[in-house]
């Protein structure tokens, strides 16, 4: 593949500046600035969170750089491009060299290639050589994968080798990040992810989806038949539970508790547990006090329904409760329930704070309406989501995982055993050599002669 | 809390480890060195009595999980995490001489946890976000991933403060204390390619932890996205070194900015908002 195209010619030169590491430190370093850059400016706010925290110029001009949603602009993705590029690159560019070296057939061995540095100090050994070789070549075959014998003079030469395919890890983990990326390009095709806020009781079709806050539609109904949140004696929540049954047309066909870390999965779609709130309220406990009379009545009401009050006071509806309200548009009294006094041809809203009790006195009005309590209706948040390429994601990360174990812990390593023999004595040395860590191959070829002398000992002994 | 005891007896044992690995180290005294090691293992041992004990404890209040929850939880693993990849090196390596850099280290994470007003040292039930079996081998293979590499940072340290002692290596004090610059670049090498194998495993095992209880295994949070970071420094010393060759100063500066990624990582996210802040 190289050889083919030389510096000279353009694509030459493109090709050798793809296949350059100077190049993948520049892209990793400007991707991990880049990264950095996104965990500082927050990311995916509303505009006016921006407005009021960077002013409006600045803002035009983050907006513009694709600095407020930057994981998914055009230029950090041409960036990840250029990774893969690069990676497929450097792997084409070597490996037919690596496959030449891991394929071979017939590998050659020779004792020239294997080094003085790498050898072990000679031992002699009080035995003839061929005494000593039969045992030496029988622990050799069974320990090694791939063997080879020769003569030269007066001297004869085992080979051994082993992690051949160790050479390839590499190459595992630069497409396992391959693999990764075409993983994340289909989910992002062909995937969804979406929201939706559910009330206890009620059932939907559809979510939003997330970047555009479009309806999706599911092709199956989920209802939240109850919510519920625990919490522990600290008033840590301990756990958020909605009970769920998923419907098919009219058809019931699956009904399921879903927790934090504990999603349903139906048809592909994954539905997790994600945020919850109060919808509404119902069995609302409220004391209508008259003014005139001083009389108290208690009456109970869900929301949406109305109560007639006694001695002509009129009619009162419970409309909403909401999380929060701002009394007079300024002064917020928290949880409030919004109900409609209708008396006659007047209509009157009122708000009832659930915690300030004596509120509505202040009203001055015929009737003063106090809550006494109320049951909430939660709504259970709801992510909904599809990721077609998760499996291709997995896949990479076993790849990379075993991958960079490969290439990192093992070795590529070949040991030469020499015998020298000299009437009834063999002298023996060991050389080894590894494509990394050559000091571990040199340790493993002294292990490796000390092993070899003890098999004779202990024959001697038997 | 027998656990909280047992830990900070720990603590003072990984200082008396310093302390014994200086002696030996400075005076060029073999037994204070053995002594060093002898000391480590017992504060090593000590710091997982400390760890399990405390696990323990959270049974008997009825809110048991393993105690990886919090920051406390984590600097005590973590202390445990250098203490023990520390012992191993020096077996499997045969040298003493950065030892009373690394416990040091251990010794610094744990008298962080212990005596910092700042941190809670309280067992408290885990909230409904981690109560999850990935949590465990997500925080276990994350914090030997960080102590691999605060071991690295320790070497590195040390191979600068020798060629600082000057290019007259002969002649400077560093030179005639430590062992040759050869040794040190290997040893930051092997504890880094560990670290990297263990950081990767633990970005995995987040991610899928994440595929499972959001349903995404890459959000771009500030903790995922700096441990990504923290994951691309390394990678690049890595290549550095095997693809260019490069030895020696350049990876010992590489490896002190890559640990400088996983404090920030470790701790400096907690500034930023995300799912991973310690509360």
């Amino acid at each position: 593949m190289t050889e083919s195209k030389s510096t000279s010619t353009p694509a030459g030169a493109l090709w050798k500046k793809l296949t350059s590491i100077k190049l993948t430190v520049w892209i990793l370093l400007t991707i991990a600035a880049a990264a950095v850059i996104g965990t500082l400016i927050p990311q995916n706010k509303p505009t006016v969170y921006y407005q009021n925290y960077f002013g409006d110029r600045l803002y035009a001009v983050l907006s513009r750089l694709d600095l407020l949603d930057m994981y998914h602009s055009l230029w950090f993705q041409a960036l990840l491009l250029l990774l893969a590029l690069n990676i497929l690159a450097c792997s084409l560019d070597r490996i037919k060299t690596v496959f030449k070296i891991v394929f071979e057939k017939t590998p050659s061995f020779s004792p020239n290639a294997f080094s003085k540095s790498g050898a072990t100090e000679p031992v002699t050994i009080d035995k003839p050589v061929d005494q000593v070789l039969p045992l030496f070549r029988a622990r050799i075959k069974r320990k090694f994968s791939r063997t080879a014998e020769q003569q030269a003079d007066n001297d004869i030469f085992l080979f051994a080798e082993k992690g051949r395919f160790s050479r390839l890890g590499v190459y595992i983990v630069h497409s396992s990040i391959l693999v990764l990326l075409a993983g994340a390009l289909i989910g992002s095709l062909f995937g969804f992810e979406g929201y939706i806020n559910l009330p206890e009781g009620e059932t939907t079709d559809h979510v939003f989806l997330t970047n555009s806050d479009q309806p999706y539609n599911l092709g199956f109904s989920v209802r939240c038949d109850d919510f519920s949140v625990s919490f522990h004696d600290n008033g840590q929540p301990k756990e958020y539970r909605s009970s769920l049954s998923i419907l098919d047309g009219n058809e019931l066909v699956l009904k399921k508790d879903i927790l934090v870390n504990k999603p349903l999965g139906f048809r592909g779609v994954r539905i997790f547990q994600s945020s919850y709130g109060t919808a509404s309220a119902k069995n609302i406990d409220l004391t209508f006090t008259s003014r005139k009379t001083g009389m108290q009545y208690q009456k109970t009401v869900d929301i949406g329904q109305a109560v007639n009050l006694p001695e002509d006071l009129g009619k009162f509806t419970a409309n909403r409760l909401l999380h929060e309200y701002l009394f007079q548009g300024k002064h917020n009294i928290g949880e409030t329930l919004i109900g409609t006094l209708t008396r006659g041809d007047d209509r009157e809203m009122v708000a009832l704070p659930v915690k300030f009790r004596g509120f509505d006195k202040m009203r001055q009005g015929e009737v003063i309406i106090t809550v006494n309590g109320l049951e909430p209706v939660f709504y259970t948040g709801l992510q909904m989501r599809n990721d077609p390429g998760v499996p291709l994601v997995y896949a990479g990360f076993l790849m990379i995982i075993a991958g960079i174990y490969i290439t990192f812990f093992l070795s590529h390593q070949r040991y030469c055993v020499k015998l020298t023999g000299s009437g009834n004595k063999t002298t023996v040395t060991v050389y080894g050599k590894a494509n990394k860590n050559q000091t571990a191959a040199r340790n493993k070829a002294r292990m490796l002669s000390h092993k070899l002398t003890e098999l004779i000992i202990n024959t001697d002994t038997v | 809390m027998e656990s909280a005891f047992l830990l900070s007896i720990a603590t003072f044992v990984y200082g008396l480890a310093v302390v014994c690995y200086m002696a030996g180290f400075s005076f060029k005294f073999k037994p204070a060195e053995k002594a060093g090691t002898i000391v480590t293992a017992a504060a090593v041992m000590l710091n997982l009595a400390g760890i399990i004990t405390r696990w323990i404890e959270s049974h008997q209040m009825g809110i048991g999980h393993a105690p990886l929850s919090n920051l406390y939880e984590s600097l005590v693993f973590f202390a445990f995490s250098i203490g023990a990849i520390y012992l191993f090196m020096e077996i499997k390596f045969k040298t003493r001489t950065f030892g009373a850099i690394a416990v040091l280290l251990a010794f610094i994470a744990l008298a962080y946890a212990s005596l910092s007003p700042d941190i809670d040292q309280q067992i408290k039930p885990l909230i409904p976000a981690l109560q999850s079996n990935w949590l465990t081998a997500h925080v276990i293979t994350c914090f030997l991933g960080y102590a691999a590499f605060a071991i690295a940072f320790g070497i590195s340290l040390l191979y600068i403060g020798l060629k600082r002692g000057g290019d007259t290596e002969k002649n400077s004090l560093a030179a005639t204390l430590l062992p040759p610059a050869e040794v040190l670049d290997d040893l930051i090498y092997q504890s880094v390619i560990f670290g990297f194998f263990f950081l990767s495993i633990g970005i995995i095992t987040g991610a899928v932890w994440a595929n499972t209880a959001w349903g995404r295994y890459w959000g771009w949070d500030p903790k995922e996205t700096w441990s990504l970071v923290t994951w691309f420094i390394y990678a690049i010393l890595l290549h550095a070194r095997l693809v260019r060759g490069w030895q020696g100063k350049t990876i010992a500066w590489i490896s002190i900015i890559g640990f400088a990624a996983v404090i920030f990582t470790y701790f400096g996210v907690n500034l930023l908002p995300g799912l991973h802040s310690y509360q």
